[in-house]
């Protein structure tokens, strides 16, 4: 198991931790655990080490690369799409940026997240990492 | 050079003048730094046809911004937007099973949080 797989997990563990009323953490951990997860399928499917992953997320390197959430909706976009699972493509990428929303307004906003914020953010989750489970190595 | 808001207005439109029955909202979202487009009803987002039409979207809008993000999303996907223009095709809302489903989606009893879970006997019980 690579170290990243390990870190998803481990905030998987925190985010459907039930008896925690914590719920800003909680989507936190939902998007987090998803992030952690692609760095993993990008490790070990797609061969990158972590200096080219940490480049591809800099966007004072790479300048079109937007920055790590916006890289990584994107690379998981043209890759299914060059697999030919356009669909899972497009979800994956508008599941990324749904989470990313909620994760930000946990983060940084005045208000707090309600449990239906909570449901949402597990569902967009759930989705992302079944897409990953489904077409990538594990 | 034309910004992403000014492309995606133009983009929209042609949506909703292609599929006459969905409604298009967008925001730029500062915290998340993305822009979100919105399309109802959920039955429309769904189809095939308008999702090749947002992958062939999304395909342009990266060539043309690398560095943004471009979000779609619909009524079910439990996030709300703030928009700053809508566009509607000329028969959104116009079909009755769409009025119907908005109307009675009020009515149908969903769990409080994500820890919670429906047995039979709570539908029984919300029924």
């Amino acid at each position: 198991m690579s170290n990243w797989l390990s870190k998803s997990n481990q905030s998987f563990s925190i985010a459907n931790d039930t008896s925690s009323t914590m719920l800003n953490n909680r989507v936190h951990c939902y998007y987090y655990g998803c992030v952690q997860h692609m760095f993993h399928v990008l490790h070990i499917d797609k061969k990158m080490s972590e200096t080219e992953i940490s480049d591809n997320c800099n966007p004072n390197i790479n300048k079109g690369n937007g920055g790590t959430h916006t890289w990584l909706a994107k690379f998981f976009f043209e890759d299914l799409q060059k697999q030919s699972h356009v669909f899972e493509g497009l979800a994956l990428s508008n599941k990324v940026g749904l989470l990313k929303r909620l994760r930000t307004d946990a983060d940084y906003s005045m208000s707090n997240m309600q449990h239906s914020d909570l449901n949402t953010a597990k569902e967009h989750s759930d989705k992302i990492i079944s897409i990953l489970l489904k077409r990538y190595k594990k | 050079m034309i910004t992403p808001k000014e492309f995606l207005e133009t983009q929209l439109r042609k949506l909703a003048n292609k599929f006459t029955q969905v409604q298009c909202s967008y925001e730029f979202h500062n915290l998340s730094d993305a822009h979100y487009v919105e399309i109802n009803p959920f039955k429309e987002f769904d189809k095939i046809q308008l999702q090749e039409h947002m992958i062939a979207m999304l395909t342009e809008f990266y060539q043309i911004f690398p560095g943004e993000s471009l979000v779609f999303l619909n009524e079910g996907d439990g996030v709300k937007i703030n928009p700053e223009f809508t566009i509607r095709g000329v028969n959104y809302m116009k079909d009755w099973s769409t009025i119907l489903l908005k109307n009675l989606q009020s009515y149908i009893p969903e769990p409080i949080s994500a820890d919670d879970v429906y047995s039979d006997n709570s539908y029984a019980l919300a029924a």
